[in-house]
């Protein structure tokens, strides 16, 4: 029932291989939480973390493939497992009004509540931990290797965080109480009230907008975007500092008209300060036939995002482009100057243009004046 | 001759013709579906000799009614005239016909049986127009008995002109539908004059159905193929602007636009976008190689030159030439034809030469010298692809590069994490470059890039050392600087790397391609997951496995045949039917691996071997004279396989003949192989069907049936398997095992 792989674990940049047997992982696995059980059902539990409230009988996963009832007690399969552990750029995730230019202690474990077509981390977000080859890496040792790494933040990332709650609340917990930030890279989809949990330990989200229909949720993500959008909402309301991140892909999401109606919502709803970030799209996954975004095509959505009044709209993914670079609202000139992940220049002193003395939202936005 | 019998002899090669060149037209359309690999071909090969069969086998058992075998006859042909271009159609649009996005990748079940559905019907009604036309000929001709052994030579002879013509003329000089025009058009002449020297007087309903085909072919050739063509290529590409859709020999190339983007594809697969570049495979690709040589002067580009890398490697000051290799010339012109002027600046500066060749061909026939050379092909999904990232390749790139020299290849990687496919392929192209070139730099990324030199210690090249050479060569770029390069050479992914990854590597070769099978496993399970299991299963599978049960059949066959002849030559036919169609299939892919046009020759290498079958049924279609002739010619049929089995163990070892050869001694070689693995399954045939003979009448459906089994098994499991999987030489020696076990057979049995 348990893949023999969950179990070879390597404790992460020590170079020391760390096997862990079955009984040690039911041992301390740990209870989901967020779930009650069926009515008139002995083993039967319905999960309630996201909004697709899966019911889950005895031995099976839910959607995401990473909550397991045991009879009758749901386990986050994930926790203290993550299948990825890498130090990033903020930038990366990205963050790009959020501590520029420092780094990132970022980890996943396998599963996602989404199918995404277009999933650049397929290989660990469309299966289970338990298939994943996994660090066996206790909360308490996150923040400790964060540090040992240089790392500003710990962020939760690649595949969906949401399906891995507890072990990311647990970190983001343990992660403060050292004095280093905890940012998430999520789908959004996810309820009100374990949101309102989460975000009470939580310093920043980059929350993928995907698009701005129902149909292209549907489709194309196998979920639905009014929960998307709510939660967005609460991340704001919650004081999380927010990101959006959305990926712009040639015949599915790229009409002016959906560009424009989604700018619209995030300034009225979100506010002005959002940084949106426009990516461009590679064919991946199982869009593999389909072009990349033309640059043209990004440019036009950043300039619709200026003309919402969003001050911090950005194209990703096109190294070197000027839409990489972080531009003073007010007198238009470039506050931090990047090519891809790399901050090249800052023009900031206490938050403000160097120029003109604009406040530039963000947190963490250290002053220089000088080329790195 | 009667007229007649002229116009029956014409229907007859007519069948031969239209079936290879149907064959060969869907073949090319339908491994457009599946990236190109040619290891489906067996598997569409052999799905075809199955519904051949069933259709030959439904016309002999339910169209035995003499009166009407003319009109059956006439009206299948013209049913096969008409759903050529029907299925052609289908195989392009079925996508957009079952509602699937053209643009997602649908999983391997729902292809596999869409080229099902696309070849059943067609080589259904091919079988049984062969059955029927015998019955024809025999009622025509008076000589019923003879008529089965002249048919089939007729039908070969048919099948090899249709072969050449449509390798040679047909395929690329005229579009698919204008083919299937040309199809129609010739059997419906043909009908006609069958009617007319049967029946003075035909018939207003007769006359209708006869004037279908010429009517279908007139529409056809004025302006009907041009709208199939094109309604078609709209559906293949529904919700795009299609600019250009053309097939070379290699592969089909369309552009498509999107405003000012133009977008190339290979086969289905975006090839590079225009103007647009990828800034970050362009600079990291070529700048970091380069920096990686302390005085680059001459560059080869091997592929993947279109799209920006050249104006980064221009860069380099040092830089006194570049050959840009693009192995399709087609591809060339498209690209000639449809770039904007940015790109083809480019292409056109004086340092640059732009080859169109063959790569391997390239490299084995240049006189030049160079100090880098960059691999831009994508990790392989086909034989023909594989041919750049083995072993022999390696040893190919050494001959060109001067001893300090570098060359750089960039795959597929992450930064996050490692399946257990992705792993393998990774670990596999480390240690096939490692044959050729110790010194390993890796830079691990989304994408990864190896350097590597035979000399040079690139292992302890620093960020530092390499932004040094950078600020000494004046660059200018968008995304690399100090921070990017240090980033890049980082030791904590590196570290990661190593670790995840791992050493010890399974070499890849052109005859064992491990790492074309890990691949194609990697982008299988990408979109069809249910299949990892079963994929994961068949990468365990080892020669002593697949030897073990050829073993134990073999023992089987021994005793149920103890005292009894019949299983003994049933179980002859069933293993050289499987022996024949897997040498068929290695043969081809040989030519392939040597070569690299086998999609371009494919149905002249289908007439070769439907020759060497026909060939060898004449040879022994009269009864031998002697006691126990029949007996002899099997044997002699099983020891042409042993040997040939052997000649594929001598080409796959490399111990005679490589890809070095010249290709008039390839084809001079390859191509009378392909004939006798034919032959010598065909020589058995007739003496099979006299040695099962019964009180009913000789055994030629049962011979015939396992004949097929074996071929059709061959094609599926040998070819899509068991040649990928084991490599070919390991394949050679289970068929020397399999046809040793069936001459024992025989020779148990013999009277």
């Amino acid at each position: 029932m348990i893949s023999r792989r969950t179990f070879i674990k390597t404790a992460f940049l020590s170079g020391l291989a760390v096997k862990a047997g079955a009984e040690e992982l039911l041992s301390g696995r740990k209870e989901a939480l967020w779930y009650q059980k069926v009515a008139d059902h002995k083993t039967t539990v319905r999960c309630a973390l996201c909004p697709r409230r899966c019911t889950i009988s005895d031995g099976s996963t839910g959607f995401c493939r990473a909550r397991k009832n045991f009879s009758g007690t749901l386990v986050s399969l994930g926790y203290g497992l993550p299948c990825s552990i890498n130090v990033d750029p903020v930038e990366k995730k990205p963050f790009f009004n959020f501590h520029p230019a420092s780094r990132s202690f970022s980890l996943a474990c396998a599963g996602c509540n989404l199918r995404c077509k277009f999933c650049q981390n397929w290989e660990i977000s469309q299966i289970s931990p338990l298939q994943s080859r996994n660090y066996l890496t206790p909360v308490a040792q996150l923040p400790i290797l964060a540090q040992g790494q240089g790392c500003r933040s710990i962020a939760f990332t690649y595949t969906e965080p949401t399906t891995f709650f507890e072990y990311m609340l647990d970190a983001a917990k343990a992660a403060r109480s050292k004095g280093i930030l905890g940012v998430t890279h999520s789908n959004g989809f996810i309820n009100p009230e374990p949101q309102a949990q989460l975000c009470r330990h939580l310093d920043a989200a980059n929350i993928d907008l995907k698009g701005f229909s129902e149909k292209f949720y549907a489709s194309v993500c196998e979920a639905e975007l009014a929960p998307v959008l709510e939660s967005l909402k609460n991340y704001r309301k919650h004081g999380v500092w927010l990101e959006i991140t959305n990926l712009v892909i040639p015949g599915y999401n790229d009409s002016p008209g959906m560009i424009t109606e989604m700018c619209g919502w995030i300034r009225q709803n979100l506010g002005s300060q959002t940084p949106v970030h426009f990516s461009r799209f590679f064919p991946l996954y199982k869009l593999t036939s389909v072009q990349p975004t033309p640059v043209s095509t990004l440019e036009m959505a950043r300039d619709i995002a200026l003309k919402a009044g969003l001050k911090y709209p950005y194209i990703g993914n096109v190294p070197g482009h000027p839409g990489n670079h972080t531009y003073c609202p007010k007198c238009r000139k470039v506050v931090i100057k990047r090519s891809g992940f790399s901050t090249l220049e800052r023009q900031l002193k206490g938050g403000r243009c160097s120029f003109c003395s604009e406040k530039i939202d963000g947190v963490g936005l250290i002053d220089g004046g000088v080329r790195i | 001759m009667p007229a007649g019998v002229v116009a029956c002899i014409a229907a007859i090669l007519s069948i031969g013709g239209s079936g290879v060149i149907a064959q060969t037209v869907l073949l090319r359309e339908l491994l457009f579906q599946f990236a190109g690999s040619e290891l489906y071909l067996g598997l569409i090969i052999g799905n075809w000799i199955a519904a051949e069969a069933l259709g030959a086998f439904v016309a002999g058992r339910f169209m035995t009614d003499p009166a009407r075998t003319l009109a059956r006859y006439l009206r299948l042909t013209v049913l096969f005239s008409l759903l050529f271009p029907a299925v052609l159609f289908l195989a392009r649009t079925w996508r957009s016909a079952a509602g699937l996005p053209v643009h997602e990748a649908v999983s391997l079940w729902q292809t596999l049986a869409v080229s099902i559905i696309i070849i059943f019907p067609l080589a259904m009604i091919h079988g049984a127009q062969f059955i029927l036309a015998t019955s024809i000929h025999a009622q025509l001709t008076g000589r019923g008995a003879d008529s089965p052994g002249k048919v089939y030579g007729l039908e070969t002879v048919g099948t090899v002109i249709g072969g050449a013509a449509a390798s040679f003329l047909l395929v690329p000089l005229v579009p698919p539908f204008q083919i299937a025009a040309l199809v129609i058009f010739f059997n419906g002449i043909i009908c006609i004059a069958l009617q007319k020297a049967e029946k003075k007087r035909v018939s207003a309903p007769e006359w209708t159905m006869l004037m279908i085909p010429l009517l279908a072919s007139i529409a056809l050739v004025f302006g009907g193929a041009t709208v199939l063509e094109n309604s078609s290529l709209r559906l293949q590409w529904r919700g795009d602007t299609l600019v250009s859709s053309r097939n070379s020999p290699y592969q089909n190339i369309a552009v498509i636009r999107n405003g000012e983007q133009q977008t190339f594809y290979l086969d289905g697969a975006p090839l590079v976008s225009l103007p647009d570049h990828d800034t970050a495979r362009n600079e990291e690709f070529a700048h970091l190689t380069l920096l990686a040589h302390p005085l680059p002067r001459r560059v080869l580009l091997l592929g993947g030159g279109v799209g920006g890398i050249i104006s980064e490697l221009l860069k380099h000051p040092s830089l006194e030439r570049i050959d840009y290799l693009e192995l399709d010339p087609a591809v060339v012109q498209t690209v000639e034809q449809y770039a904007p002027e940015s790109t083809l600046k480019e292409l056109h500066n004086p340092r640059v030469t732009l080859f169109s060749k063959d790569g391997r061909a390239f490299l084995r026939d240049t006189d030049q010298r160079y100090d880098v050379i960059l691999i831009g092909m994508p990790l392989p999904q086909n034989l023909r692809g594989n041919r750049y990232f083995s072993a022999e390749f390696m040893a190919a790139l050494k001959r060109v590069l001067e001893p300090d020299g570098v060359i750089a290849v960039t795959a597929t990687g992450s930064l996050n994490y490692y399946g257990d496919d992705l792993k393998e392929v990774t670990r596999s192209l480390i240690a096939t470059i490692g044959t050729g070139f110790p010194h390993l730099l890796v830079v691990p990324g989304e994408r990864n890039l190896f350097v590597a030199s035979d000399t040079l210690p690139l292992e302890t090249l620093t960020a530092e050392e390499l932004f040094r050479r950078f600020e000494a060569r004046g660059l200018q770029t968008a995304l690399i600087s100090r921070q990017h390069l240090q980033w890049l050479l980082h030791s904590t992914p590196l570290h990661w790397f190593t670790q995840t990854v791992g050493a010890g590597g399974v070499v890849n070769s052109d005859f064992s391609p491990y790492l074309l099978t890990r691949h194609l496993a990697y982008v299988t399970t990408q979109v069809s997951p249910e299949m990892k299991p079963l994929l994961e299963l068949f990468g365990r599978l080892k020669p002593v496995h697949a030897a073990s049960v050829f073993i134990m059949l073999t023992l089987a066959a021994l005793l149920i045949s103890r005292g009894r002849r019949r299983p003994a030559v049933l179980w002859t036919m069933t293993t050289s039917g499987f022996a024949a169609m897997l040498l068929e299939l290695s043969f081809f892919f040989i030519f392939q691996l040597f070569q690299g046009v086998m999609l371009q020759t494919i149905g002249l290498l289908i007439a070769i071997f439907m020759a060497g079958l026909w060939g060898g049924s004449r040879v022994t279609a009269q009864p031998p004279a002697v006691p126990r002739g029949d007996w002899q010619r099997l044997f002699a049929g099983d020891v042409t396989l042993v040997l040939l089995s052997g000649t594929l163990w001598l080409v796959a070892t490399g111990t005679i003949l490589s890809a070095s050869s010249s290709t008039p001694i390839i084809c001079l070689f390859i191509l009378p192989l392909i004939f006798f693995a034919g032959f010598s399954v065909g020589m058995q045939f007739p003496p099979a069907t006299r040695l099962t003979a019964d009180s009913s009448g000789p055994g030629t459906s049962l011979v015939y049936g396992c004949d097929l089994l074996g071929g059709w098994l061959g094609g599926l499991l040998g070819g899509a398997l068991l040649l990928p999987l084991l490599g070919f030489a390991p394949v050679a020696l289970l068929l020397l095992l399999l046809k040793s076990g069936s001459i024992l057979c025989l020779y148990l049995q013999r009277e």
